[in-house]
């Protein structure tokens, strides 16, 4: 006794799965709408720009070998169900050299050019690489923390939690690092991702081409604040970079052992501007001005430097800051 | 951990240690969940006591099921466990899509819940229910395509089978005593280090997988061998079914990939328990280390997963279009083409985390190279289907919506071995939809049709079709909805096992995907349905469930449900398609002049000791009870020992009872008008066309 | 019955010759390692180097002396096997390698 599905069902499978991808299809406009800065749909920035247009690109040629199955799928199965007598029936088929080169084949072709324009791209988007550009690239130094980012611009002496401005059209080279645990930075609107490790140094390469504000976050989850590791990123004119720093500059505290051993507790931007921050500061957001230099080198060092980091003083840790201070 | 936390023998475990006691010490809607399925595991586990004394049940688990090693009854107890932590781990997935979808306002799971719930809902699937299942069905069905008697090993089946549960049981208590990880499948440390996670639930995580995966990689010994050794006179490698070739393929990956994944447990384990420095933040740890090795496994783990789906595909395309499959040399050439590049593109799960274009690139095309194999393959089932003749029933449907799903979930995969739009993507939800895609129409549908497809063989009745197509178009329908749209969100910026969002155009795309998760369930449930059904009508769906698709297999030429011995007589093979080659000339319903006394081995209770022993001393270390850890492994050790100065009398069969069996067997396949006086090239079942030639 | 006693007596004489060649292969491939260390003489990396080639040797001698998987038609299938896992080992170990130096250039804090 045989299943008693039939020629109802079988249209009805078709149809539901057919009318299941038209779904998809109609709402991908839907998915470009996402809210601005949040994604590379909408891209901010050249390198953001790229990554939209390679997955298209990838898309669109894959389909060559995706396509044909999902038609041949219902239509074979259609035309070969077991009521339709009137289809050939070739128990026995089952090989032909043409059919084997062609299902090699084009899936080698595909495949190769696909890898001809993978080389290539994965060379030019390389994020350690620097931007061209006829403008220097701002330096900008992050520590990744629990659960927060910290930006240092080494060359303003400038700090800041969730927040980071920079002048549009010019490159942003930034490095890395976390005092905590492994963690990812990303900015979608202006580029990919990086992992930041404590005891070392990754590389990021960014840049806007368009006045905004962008959503940044961590992608790695560290905890129960991972949701909340989040910060603006915040591409301006020349001139209002320049008064940004100067704000930073004016109205920042100092970042100094008593303030970084605050953000080294596990907690949200938010709670850490309650506690350090000022009504001068905007929300969730904290401004450190008087950052001595080499301060990001000393972070990374402390887990280079061959000796023991006891929970105590391990930020992130749940020991951390149990110990008396000093010790 | 402060030394006044811990006692001699009780080692960590505390009064706050009790998960049903969550709700009474704080009592929030998350907590009463947490307390809820401590509660259910409890109340389940009293349960399953109380019904197994009422109808005196333990005498014959011990006898039949416990401490048997044959490889069906084996198979049959992975596949229970398999179902049984489905629905856990579905449950769990239902939570999560109901915390996102009201996640823009916070929801009603805490972080710490949210996170062990991704925890262990990935470990689940992966380890307790996937490899499993899959474990169960290559038991049951690899001796007898191949025509053996049993496993090249079978005490060691038995031993694989009680790590297995050994695991489960952890992860089950993890539910009852204290909290799993947060760490998500994969335990990256530091994360997972002392310093940051001093808890119990990494540590749970590491046992678990880690007693567990010596199970698989056992498991793959055994059939490596097996497969090797054990085949039936002239079955040359070239006449084997395809789900052998794909269950040989996949026990050689299992040897190869478990290793790591153990390695690299223990070592996160050194660091915890031993104060070692292999992957802490100072000192010269490596936590770079952890993710190669992790992915040196996780890798060739997916094709673990999905390659015995391939095979059980394969066999369900050709008996349902009444054809030969097409392509065979093909389909052996791409299966081992996917097995060896499995291990050549573990890099691409790490894309993002600093390494140069070049390394990054090469791994890259690898990854893209593995897309041709599986196309082919998919290209030769289609071909089968061309100019077959094609049932609808509950396999075929799902294969056919497995076809359409996984190009789909290839096509993403593709996108995702760029690094360029990778570094957009990794660790998104486009991510997790790309996995999932994967996952469920490719394994868990191959799964699923191998349950309905080869039921009748083990339990001598056949499944009700009606509630097997109910769940089959509910799993579609569920998958879509629950995943589609995590394609979207992922592609607009949301982060992977994240609690809670601010970006409002988020939640629609959440609420379908709740839709989905409900039809899933309503899938569950009409399994569930189907079982009972069955069960109950068994009766009328007994006739015919010999060979009910009239499949071309060995595993068909026995009956239902197949007896301990497997074969009678073992057969001799000179093609593929044994069965229906057998059928074909008659031979299938020819008594063989006479029959002999059969020897099996004897059961063994090594898989038991293992399954308790095993789940103490995983229980020992995470709570930190030394006594009970070091108890138990000196008693399984002491067992093993044992049993090497026992002598193994194993059963014999008298050729009578073959023969009693063979007859009753034959009276009901034999066609109309048979008898032994007929000649050998008798037609055979089918009234099919004359045979067509290759063209 | 002689020829009986004759033949097994050349088999198990054959099969001794093979396994104190192996064995004395074996010694000679522990001994030299040991004795190059001690001696100090060869920098770290050409020692390291020197001690990686003798152990694969050594690999090779166990498989062929020990286990008995020679270049005969009879052995193929094993031999098969035996050089597929070295493929799988020497990817999976090469491609750590590699992975791993580059990660620790490309995480070094820039001077």
């Amino acid at each position: 006794m045989r299943g008693r599905a039939g020629p109802v069902r079988a249209i009805s499978n078709f149809k539901r799965r057919t009318l299941g991808l038209a779904a998809l299809v109609a709402a991908l406009p839907a998915v470009a709408c996402a809210g601005d800065g949040t994604s590379f749909l909408e891209p901010a920035g050249p390198i953001a720009a790229l990554q939209k247009f390679h997955l298209i690109q990838i898309t669109l040629i894959s389909l060559i070998v995706v396509l044909p199955v999902l038609v041949l799928v219902p239509l074979l199965a259609w035309r070969y169900r077991a009521s339709n007598t009137s289809a050939r029936y070739m128990p026995d088929w089952d090989f032909s050299h043409a059919l084997e080169y062609v299902m090699w084949l084009v899936p080698v072709a595909v495949v190769a050019v696909l890898s001809v324009y993978l080389w290539i791209d994965t060379h030019k988007l390389d994020p350690y690489k620097q931007i061209a550009s006829a403008q220097k690239p701002l330096q900008v130094e992050v520590v990744g923390l629990d659960w927060k980012w910290l930006f240092i611009y080494p060359e303003f002496h400038i700090a800041t939690v969730g927040q980071m401005a920079f002048p549009k059209d010019r490159p942003v080279a930034l490095k890395l690092t976390s005092d905590t645990v492994m963690q990812s930075f990303m900015v979608s609107a202006l580029g990919g991702q990086i992992y930041d490790m404590p005891g070392m140094v990754t590389k990021l390469n960014l840049q806007a081409d368009r006045v905004g504000s962008f959503h940044g976050v961590n992608t790695q989850f560290t905890g129960d604040g991972f949701q909340d590791q989040t910060f603006t990123a915040m591409s301006m004119t020349n001139k209002d970079f320049d008064a940004w720093v100067a704000k930073v500059q004016k109205d920042g505290i100092a970042l100094n052992e008593a303030s970084y051993r605050v953000l080294g507790h596990r907690s949200t931007p938010d709670q850490v501007h309650a506690t350090l921050g000022t009504p001068q500061m905007p929300q969730q957001v904290v401004y450190f001005n008087d950052v001595p230099s080499g301060f990001f080198n000393k972070v990374v060092m402390k887990y280079t430097s061959g000796k023991a980091i006891p929970a105590t003083r391990q930020p992130g840790a749940v020991a951390y800051g149990q110990a008396p201070v000093g010790e | 951990m402060t030394l006044t936390d811990w006692n001699p023998i009780l080692g960590r475990l505390t009064l706050q240690s009790l998960d049903p006691l969550k709700a009474v010490f704080d009592p929030t809607v998350n907590n009463f969940i947490a307390s809820g399925a401590a509660d259910a595991v409890v109340v389940g586990a009293l349960l399953g006591v109380v019904l197994m004394t009422k109808y005196r049940l333990w005498k014959p688990l011990w006898n039949n099921w416990l401490t048997t090693v044959d490889h069906k009854r084996i198979g049959v107890m992975y596949i229970v466990l398999a179902l049984v932590m489905l629905v856990r781990g579905v449950v769990e997935a239902v939570l999560m899509r109901a915390q996102q979808a009201d996640g823009l306002h916070g929801g009603f799971l805490s972080a710490d819940h949210f996170a062990q719930l991704f925890s262990t809902h990935g470990t689940i699937m992966i380890f307790f229910m996937a490899m499993p299942f899959l474990t169960g069905l290559i038991n049951i069905v690899v001796p007898l395509q191949i025509g053996a008697r049993d496993v090249s090993f079978p005490m060691l089946n038995s031993v694989s089978l009680g790590l297995t549960v050994a695991g489960a049981a952890l992860v089950m208590i993890s539910l009852v005593l204290g909290d799993f990880s947060t760490g998500g499948w994969t335990g990256y440390p530091p994360y997972t280090e002392a310093a940051f996670q001093p808890g119990v639930g990494p540590d749970y995580w590491i046992w678990s997988l880690g007693i567990a995966g010596l199970g698989s990689t056992l498991t793959g010994l055994n059939f490596i061998v097996t497969i090797y050794k054990e085949r039936a006179p002239g079955m040359k490698f070239m006449h084997m079914p395809m789900f052998t070739w794909t269950a040989l393929c996949t026990a050689i990956l299992l040897v190869f990939a478990m290793p790591p994944l153990t390695v690299c447990a223990v070592m996160l384990a050194l660091d915890r328990y031993a104060g070692f420095h292999f992957f802490t933040n100072a000192l010269g740890g490596n936590m770079m280390n952890f993710a190669n090795m992790l992915w040196l496994f996780g890798h060739p783990e997916v094709y673990i997963l999905i390659l015995p789906a391939f095979g059980v595909f394969s066999e369900i395309v050709s008996t349902f279009s009444g054809k030969r499959i097409y392509g065979y040399a093909s389909l052996v050439l791409a299966t081992m083409c996917i097995a060896v590049l499995s291990f050549t593109v573990w890099l691409h799960h790490f894309f993002t985390m600093g390494q140069d274009a070049d390394v990054n690139a090469a791994f890259g095309i690898a990854t893209m190279l593995i897309g041709i194999p599986t196309g082919v393959k998919i290209f030769d089932w289609l071909a089968t289907i061309y100019r077959g003749r094609l049932q609808f029933t509950v396999p075929m449907v799902y294969m056919l919506s497995f076809m359409m799903l996984f190009v789909i979930g290839g096509l993403t995969g593709i996108i995702l071995a760029n690094p360029t739009v990778d570094f957009q993507v990794h660790n998104t939800l486009f991510l997790v939809a790309h996995f999932h895609n994967m996952l469920i129409p490719g394994l868990l549908f191959g799964m699923l049709a191998g349950y309905n497809y080869w039921f009748p063989k083990v339990f001598g009745f056949r499944l009700n079709e009606k509630w097997g197509h109910v769940s089959a178009y509910s799993w579609t329908i569920g998958f879509v909805l629950a995943f589609f749209p995590l394609y979207a969100v992922g592609l607009m910026g949301m982060t992977r096992r994240t609690v809670s969002y601010t970006n409002p155009a988020f939640q629609p795309w959440f609420q379908i995907a709740l839709a989905g998760g409900f039809f899933v369930l309503f899938a569950l449930f009409s399994m569930g349905m189907q079982l009972y059904v069955s069960i109950r009508d068994r009766d009328l769906l007994e006739a015919g469930a010999d060979d009910p698709w009239n499949a071309r297999t060995l595993e068909w030429a026995t009956p239902s449900p197949v007896p301990a011995y497997n074969f009678a007589i073992v057969p001799t093979v000179d093609s593929r398609d044994a069965y229906a080659m057998a059928k074909a000339s008659g031979a299938a319903y020819m008594s063989p002049a006479r029959f002999n006394n059969i020897h099996l081995p004897g059961k063994t209770s090594l898989g038991v000791v293992t399954a308790v022993g095993g789940t103490a001393l995983g229980f020992g270390l995470v709570w930190h009870m030394w006594w009970l850890a070091i108890l138990s492994l000196v008693l399984v050790v002491a067992a093993f020992l044992a049993r090497t100065f026992t002598e193994d009398e194993g059963v014999t069969i008298p050729s009578g009872i073959a023969r009693r069996d063979f007859d009753a067997w034959m009276k009901r396949i034999r066609p109309e008008g048979w008898s032994d006086d007929t000649a050998p090239e008798m037609p055979g079942l089918e009234t099919a066309q004359p045979m067509e030639h290759a063209e | 019955m002689k020829t009986e006693n004759a033949s097994s007596r050349e088999a198990y004489l054959h099969d001794l010759r093979g396994y104190q060649t192996g064995l004395l292969l074996a010694v000679l491939l522990t001994v030299v390692p040991f004795g190059l260390v001690a001696w100090g003489g060869l920098s770290y990396v050409t020692a390291m180097s020197v001690v990686a080639v003798l152990a694969i040797v050594q690999i090779v001698v166990h498989v062929r002396y020990f286990l008995h998987v020679d270049l005969s038609p009879e052995r193929r299938d094993d031999l098969h096997l035996i050089l597929f896992s070295a493929l799988l080992l020497a990817i999976m170990v090469a491609g750590s390698i590699w992975i791993l130096v580059n990660l620790q250039t490309r995480m070094m804090m820039p001077m």
